[in-house]
């Protein structure tokens, strides 16, 4: 581009100043390029002096730039370029590294009548820096005081709630200091205790709240107080006995916190307590309810074990058949709280005493006894000793049905009657201490026996005063009433006795029934059993003889018709001695064969009567084949190890599949062979050749008895054989390329013996499949 | 010479012109999508214009522009000073969190107002086809009274107001675009008008 003609112009005032000054023409030629702007840019004035701005820096062609300069040009107001939206109008590197950052202002500028454009650039990329790390740290604090913020009002909130619950929680809340004086005293500490706030704050908790002394164990509670206060974490928790500005004691459960001051040094003690008075009136309560509880429980207990024994004892002595009435405790016979309730009732009525006394002097039961008797008579020894004497005598001179009157030698009247169970005289039924109306009481007489057994003479006499009187006409009433009752009570224990005797002879009795009929149960059970096994084996051997009588027949016919039709040519053949010698050969191999056939009835007789046993398969064909024409055809057991646990007669089964492959399999047939190979634990025996095979029609009764070309019992003596010990047997072969037989051998009646343990074959072809 | 409705037209058309070159180049320059919009236009005494404008709020954040010519006056874009910083941090795509106005957001401010300014100035000089002389774009936090103090002559008492609306970002920021006249300079302002329209 060529350079334009430049007017000399003195701007050289411009050079001095810190700002990029450019002076351009309308058609955007540089008129001037400062000093500063040719510093920063690198480019010298000369340099650009007359070139076009716009080409030297395209980037200021953009609309948004020139569009702008141009309305200059034209007259309008300056233009401003801000650093943020134009950063670089004239890119220039700052000497502390990247770009200047600049703030552009465009104002027309008039030299002469040519309106130019002066083009201003400052550099404010310090100002720019500046500015972003001051709205960094500005940001910074900002965020930070947000939090702070953020973390007063979380605080603020939170000592809100703090106070909110401290002054409504209705638990005592008060603090200590390290010298036990409360220095914190919430709203319900000072309704529990009395005390306002002024009142409590600085004063010791011991002496105001606490009292000194625990009243219930005399604990020294200043102590107490010492040693939380000293060792806060060595009592978190304490009960004990509070006091009340009113003087009432009350308990209080205290849990206690460690406070810290603020450079975390203990200073004082947080407490929050629970009154637990009520409380420790229930425990106490409770606890005197409950060792209350105990004395008695085990009071009953002792009274229960004490009852248990007894009954267990009247049980066992009651319900022993062979046990005498008279040998059983009167206790153990009657029903005595029944009784003893009725006895009550009839002193009640009568105001006369009674008493079941047994025969060994027991009192079984007694009421409504007088003082004189209780207190005085039956308590010393000599004179109870005079009630014992009294008591022998009606033992010894009682009638049942009869009461006799007896006034003893302590002075008052005993009227007795027996009490008799079943015919046994068992005890009697007392009334007595009582003195006749007619009859005069000397008092010296009882005075005298005062004296005599050192009674208080006055409680005695007293005593003797309180003695019922009664008429003869009334003892008389009363006696025969009180025999009649014995007579009852004779009857109903003797009854209840008998009864219950029975009825445990009763369930003996079924016991024993019971027991004997399980027996029999069983033994018939067994019986039916052997009847059942017996049945079974009948059957078989039943079955078996029918087999066995079959066999033989047909075997044996065969082999006579053979037979005679070999004596019969022979007969022919008398003249021709060669011929006759092979005739003879051949009779005698068939009278071989039926000695063989008449030795294996007895194999057969005994097929399931011996136990079944190991047998090599090899072996077995190797027997076989011994006795049977092999003409050329090769007969082979591939495993040498394999053995079976079959019924012996398994060579019967072998022969007979070998029989029959030689009989049928053809002329074309060069081998039978017998492979093996496993399936899922089972072994697979399979004896194949590769003669004619079987034909589809006759593979659906191949082993049914009777069917056959020959005898028609082979393979059905074969699988009678096998299904002994659970193998099975099936014909698998392709009719025209052999016969194929297949025993599944169940796992465990098979293995292998030997080096060749666990060789298994691959599935056998009989024939290779044909090309076609 | 009346101000009457026909005039009042003509200049909220020469004042959309200029918003709507002024709003085509901010978006050129932000490289986001700006809509700027003068929703309504009107002639409002000096008094009432202080009251609206000036009561009971800071000063204002003025971008101004003195001309002297046929017509003499200041030319200014207003707005209240949080407006103002939320319009550069949305223009800039600055975090809004910091929104005060520092030195850099003011040069950004400046160069806005610059454009608004000079866009709407360009339409009514071209009115007028009479030479204005500038003085530099200045920025202040200046009441409007104190604003109209600073021209020369007594400022007449018909000032136009438009109010411009700033839609970016989803938000929409309110400033006012003033044309405050000397005495004097309305009549200059009117016959240019008259002139155009009657050349048309």
């Amino acid at each position: 581009m060529p350079q334009q003609e430049i007017p000399v112009t003195d701007w050289s005032e411009y050079d001095m100043l810190p700002v990029g000054i450019i002076i351009i023409r309308r058609d955007y030629s540089i008129l001037f390029w400062n000093n500063c702007i040719a510093d920063w840019s690198d480019i010298s004035a000369d340099e650009m002096s007359g070139t076009n701005l716009l080409e030297r820096f395209p980037d200021l062609n953009r609309n948004v730039i020139r569009g702008r300069i141009d309305i200059v040009f034209s007259g309008g107001p300056a233009a401003i370029f801000s650093p943020q939206f134009h950063p670089h109008i004239i890119p220039a590197i700052h000497p502390n590294g990247g770009k200047r950052f600049q703030s552009t202002t465009v104002v027309p500028h008039r030299s002469g009548a040519e309106l130019n454009a002066m083009i201003v650039i400052e550099d404010v990329t310090d100002i720019y820096r500046q500015t972003r790390e001051y709205r960094d740290l500005k940001n910074s604090a900002e965020n930070e005081l947000a939090k702070r913020k953020c973390a007063e009002e979380d605080l603020r909130k939170s000592e809100e709630k703090y106070r909110t619950l401290v002054e409504n929680a209705n638990s005592i809340i008060l603090k200590v200091d390290k010298t036990g004086n409360i220095t914190f005293f919430n709203e319900f500490a000072q309704r529990f205790f009395g005390y306002t706030s002024d009142e409590i704050i600085g004063k010791p908790a011991i002496g105001t709240i606490v009292p000194v002394v625990e009243s219930e164990s005399g604990r020294d509670l200043q102590l107490m107080v010492d040693e939380i206060v000293r060792h806060p974490l060595n009592n978190t928790f304490n009960e004990n006995e509070n006091i009340t500005r009113d003087g009432k004691r009350v308990w209080v459960r205290w849990q206690n916190k460690a406070l810290t001051d603020e450079n975390g040094q203990y200073s004082g003690l947080l407490s929050i307590g629970t009154d637990s008075t009520a409380r420790r009136q229930a425990e106490a309560a409770l606890q005197k309810a409950h060792d209350e509880l105990e004395i008695r429980v085990r009071e009953r207990t002792a009274d229960l074990h004490e009852s248990e024994e007894r009954l267990k004892l009247k049980l066992d002595s009651i319900l022993m058949p062979g046990t005498d009435i008279s040998d059983l405790e009167l206790i153990n016979i009657l029903d005595i709280p029944a009784i003893q309730s009725l006895m009550d009732d009839f002193s009640k009525l009568t105001g006369m005493g009674t008493a079941i006394v047994d025969l060994k002097g027991n009192v079984i039961e007694s009421s409504g006894w007088t003082d004189i008797c209780k207190k005085f008579h039956r308590v010393n020894e000599r004179s109870a000793r005079i009630c014992k004497e009294s008591d022998l005598f009606f033992a010894r001179n009682l009638i049942p049905g009869q009461y006799v009157a007896y006034k003893c030698r302590n002075n008052l009247w005993d009227v007795v009657t027996p009490l008799v169970i079943g015919d046994k005289h068992v005890g009697n039924i007392y009334t007595g201490q009582f003195f006749y109306e007619d009859e005069i009481i000397d008092d010296s007489v009882f005075s005298a026996q005062a004296e005599e057994f050192g009674f208080d003479r006055e409680n005695y006499m007293a005593a003797l005063r309180t003695v019922p009187r009664f008429s003869h006409e009334q003892i008389n009433h009363l006696m025969n009433y009180m025999v009649k009752f014995s007579g009852i009570i004779s009857r109903l224990s003797y009854s209840n006795l008998k009864l219950a005797r029975s009825m445990a002879e009763q369930k003996r009795v079924q016991e024993e029934l019971r027991t004997l009929y399980d027996e029999l149960e069983k033994r018939v059970i067994e019986r039916t059993a052997e009847l059942s096994q017996a049945q079974a084996a009948y059957k078989q051997a039943n079955k078996k003889l029918n087999l066995l009588s079959s066999i033989t027949r047909h075997d044996i016919n065969n082999q006579l018709m053979a037979l005679n039709a070999y004596i019969m040519l022979s007969e022919e053949a008398v003249e021709n001695p060669v011929e006759l010698k092979e005739f003879i050969a051949k009779e005698q191999r068939i009278a071989d064969t039926m000695a063989h056939q008449i030795h294996f009835t007895k194999d057969y007789e005994e097929m399931g009567v011996h136990a079944p046993a190991w047998q090599n398969v090899k072996a077995v064909l190797e027997k076989v084949k011994a006795r049977l024409t092999l003409r050329n055809i090769r007969v082979d057991a591939e495993d040498p190890n394999l053995e079976l646990f079959a019924d012996p007669l398994l060579e019967k089964v072998f022969y007979n599949l070998t029989d029959n492959a030689l009989r049928y399999g053809g002329e074309k047939m060069t081998f039978i062979r017998v492979m093996t190979r496993k399936d899922n634990g089972e072994l697979i025996i399979a004896v194949e050749d590769d003669g004619n095979g079987i034909s589809t029609e006759d593979k659906a009764q191949l082993f049914t008895k009777g069917f056959g070309k020959h005898t028609g019992l082979g393979l059905f003596l074969s699988r009678e054989i096998l299904s002994l010990t659970g193998i099975t047997i099936t014909e698998n072969g392709e009719p025209g390329r052999g016969a194929r037989f297949e025993m599944v051998v169940p796992e465990g009646t098979y293995r292998f013996t030997g080096k060749n343990k666990v060789k298994i074959t691959p599935p056998p072809y009989i024939n290779p499949p044909s090309p076609e | 010479m009346e101000l009457d409705a026909d005039a009042v037209d003509a200049i909220r058309e020469l004042i959309n012109i200029g918003v709507g070159r002024a709003a085509g180049m901010l978006n050129e320059i932000t490289q986001c999508p700006i809509t700027l919009k003068v929703p309504s236009i009107s002639i409002e005494s000096m008094e009432k214009l202080t009251r609206i404008l000036d009561e009971n709020v800071p000063p204002l954040s003025t971008i101004s522009l003195h001309f002297k010519g046929t017509m003499s006056g200041v030319a200014a874009l207003v707005f209240p000073q949080e407006s103002a910083a939320l319009l550069v941090t949305l223009m800039t795509q600055e975090d809004k969190d910091a929104q005060d106005l520092d030195v850099m957001r003011i040069e950004t401010l400046k160069e806005v107002g610059n454009i608004i300014i000079n866009a709407v100035m360009g339409s009514i000089a071209n009115v007028l086809d009479q030479h204005l002389n500038y003085s530099l774009p200045r920025y202040q936090e200046i009441r409007i009274s104190a604003l109209a103090q600073s021209l020369k002559e007594s400022a007449d008492n018909r000032v136009v107001l438009a109010n411009a609306h700033f839609h970016l970002e989803g938000t929409t920021i309110s400033g006012n675009i003033l044309l405050i006249l000397e005495i004097g300079s309305m009549d200059a302002l009117l016959e240019g008008i008259e002139r155009m329209t009657s050349r048309d």
